[in-house]
């Protein structure tokens, strides 16, 4: 278990996820210190703006734009993605009153937390499971032997693969949350 | 396609609890209790694409009127003097104050006011709202509050300047500062701070004993070894072992000194040699010493 899956690649899940808890915290925290938490609510648009823009990677995966390295793109859709969702939550801040931006921020902490499942535990249990494969292989262990050792780490795997495909549906419940948000601070500011 | 149903579904679901439950849905909170009749209707105060329209708050509030009378027409100048201050906002713009949404409570629902709304006589005008404290030291300073306050907070950001007190009364230090409880700052001080300590600055002072007697090593000793009571103007030199009256009596009658109270009349510092007087000061005083001694023998016969 010392070289298991939850040690080296759900660390660092946590890690970034903890960041993005932290740096909102301390971004707010600096709001409320120099006085200026009007700022909030710009941070409400940017922050909106910034995750849009990370979905040029969405549509270049989806073949409706031609530009771009699908990769480049994909550390650009992890990045703006992360700092956008940190926006949003300053903006939010624990000022809420109604059901509906709860919601938002719920469904929003569940996105970021499906995207780093996709980004660190995916890529890199696959990695993992694949070295520890070769490994075993070269002390020369068995087809089956090694199938055996690497049991609870296959399952964990299936179990994650099936965290990636909610990813898309969460991300179009927040953005119909944040759609009707919008709408009504539009509506009645 | 099933993807896309249920995605259509989902939607049309929660499209649907936005409407069936707008104000739980979406309302920033409960209004405060004078306005709890208004909770289910948005429109009261909102316009659809027009945010919160002046308008809709004074066709009840009327600016003219309040604080003299409530919206149901109720004489109210009892509640809240302070509140009439409104009919001198330049800019009537009511939620730059008033949030509402925060609660039952009103106080709740006001932002910190911003005295830039208030016209410039107004603004400069501290006491047409504000009354002035009724302490020693705004008693005693001028009426003008901005010279130490700032419209942005009451706590002064600027140092005090004791130019502000009225002349006749800026030594009576007393009257807004205490004196120190400490041996030193007795009685005997006499509210007469000044003759050490600036109106700038309480440190430096300018005391300096080397006036009265030189404290050298020998003399290097707590004040109450020479001053016994809180009275600093008196002092003791037989305090300490190392002077009493018998041991100088003899050396001081034979220069015709009978005097052992007063040392420091004559002496400067621990120096034996170092006199304050020059020859003849010291001759002076000897002969009225002797005077006063042959007065009071003739005085006892």
């Amino acid at each position: 278990m010392k070289n298991g899956i939850i040690l080296k690649d759900v660390f660092p899940f946590i890690i970034w996820f903890s960041t993005m808890i932290l740096s909102t915290i301390f971004l707010d925290l600096i709001l409320h210190f120099f006085n200026i938490v009007f700022i909030g609510r710009y941070l409400g648009y940017l922050g909106t703006f910034t995750i849009l823009i990370s979905f040029v990677y969405s549509l270049k995966k989806r073949k409706l734009i031609s530009f771009g390295v699908p990769k480049v793109l994909l550390d650009y859709h992890e990045y703006l993605a992360l700092a956008g969702s940190i926006m949003i939550l300053v903006h939010a801040g624990i000022h809420i009153h109604s059901i509906l931006p709860w919601l938002a921020v719920f469904i929003l902490i569940i996105n970021v937390a499906s995207g780093l499942v996709g980004k660190y535990i995916v890529q890199q249990a696959n990695q993992t499971i694949k070295n520890r494969k070769a490994l075993l292989k070269n002390s020369g262990l068995s087809d089956e032997e090694i199938s055996k050792a690497v049991f609870w780490d296959t399952i964990t795997m299936d179990a994650m693969k099936k965290w990636r495909t909610v990813h898309l549906p969460i991300t179009y419940l927040l953005g119909l949350f944040s759609l009707i948000h919008i709408i009504s601070v539009i509506l009645f500011n | 396609m099933k993807t896309k149903i249920i995605f259509f579904v989902i939607t049309i679901a929660i499209i649907g609890i936005v409407f069936a439950f707008p104000h739980k849905m979406l309302s920033p909170g409960n209004l405060y209790q004078a306005h709890s009749d208004l909770n289910n209707d948005c429109l009261a105060c909102h316009k659809v694409f027009s945010g919160t329209p002046n308008e809709n708050c004074i066709s009840c509030h009327k600016v003219s009127e309040i604080g003299l009378k409530t919206t149901k027409n109720v004489d109210s100048t009892t509640i809240n003097n302070k509140i009439l201050f409104h009919k001198n906002l330049q800019n009537q713009d009511c939620i730059s104050c008033h949030s509402d949404h925060k609660g039952l409570n009103p106080k709740l629902s006001l932002k910190k006011f911003d005295h830039i709304l208030l016209d410039e006589t107004n603004r400069n005008n501290c006491i047409s709202c504000h009354s002035q404290p009724q302490n020693k030291l705004h008693s005693q300073v001028t009426n003008s509050c901005v010279s130490c306050h700032s419209t942005a907070s009451w706590t002064s950001t600027t140092l005090f300047n004791h130019d502000k007190i009225k002349a006749t009364i800026r030594n009576n230090c007393l009257a807004c500062h205490q004196s120190p409880k400490d041996n030193f700052h007795s009685n005997s001080t006499n509210n007469n701070c000044i003759s050490c300590h600036s109106l700038n600055k309480w440190k430096p002072s300018t005391f300096n004993h080397d006036n009265a007697f030189i404290l050298d090593k020998n003399h290097n000793t707590d004040c109450k070894t020479c001053h016994t009571s809180n009275d600093f103007k008196t002092y003791t030199c037989f305090g300490c072992h190392e002077h009493s009256i018998n041991n100088i009596r003899s050396e001081h009658i034979e220069e015709g000194i009978s005097n052992f109270d007063d040392c420091v009349k004559c002496h400067r510092s621990g120096n034996e040699d170092d006199i304050r007087m020059n020859e003849s000061g010291v001759k002076n005083y000897i002969n009225k010493e002797l005077k006063n001694e042959k007065g009071g023998e003739e005085g006892d016969d």
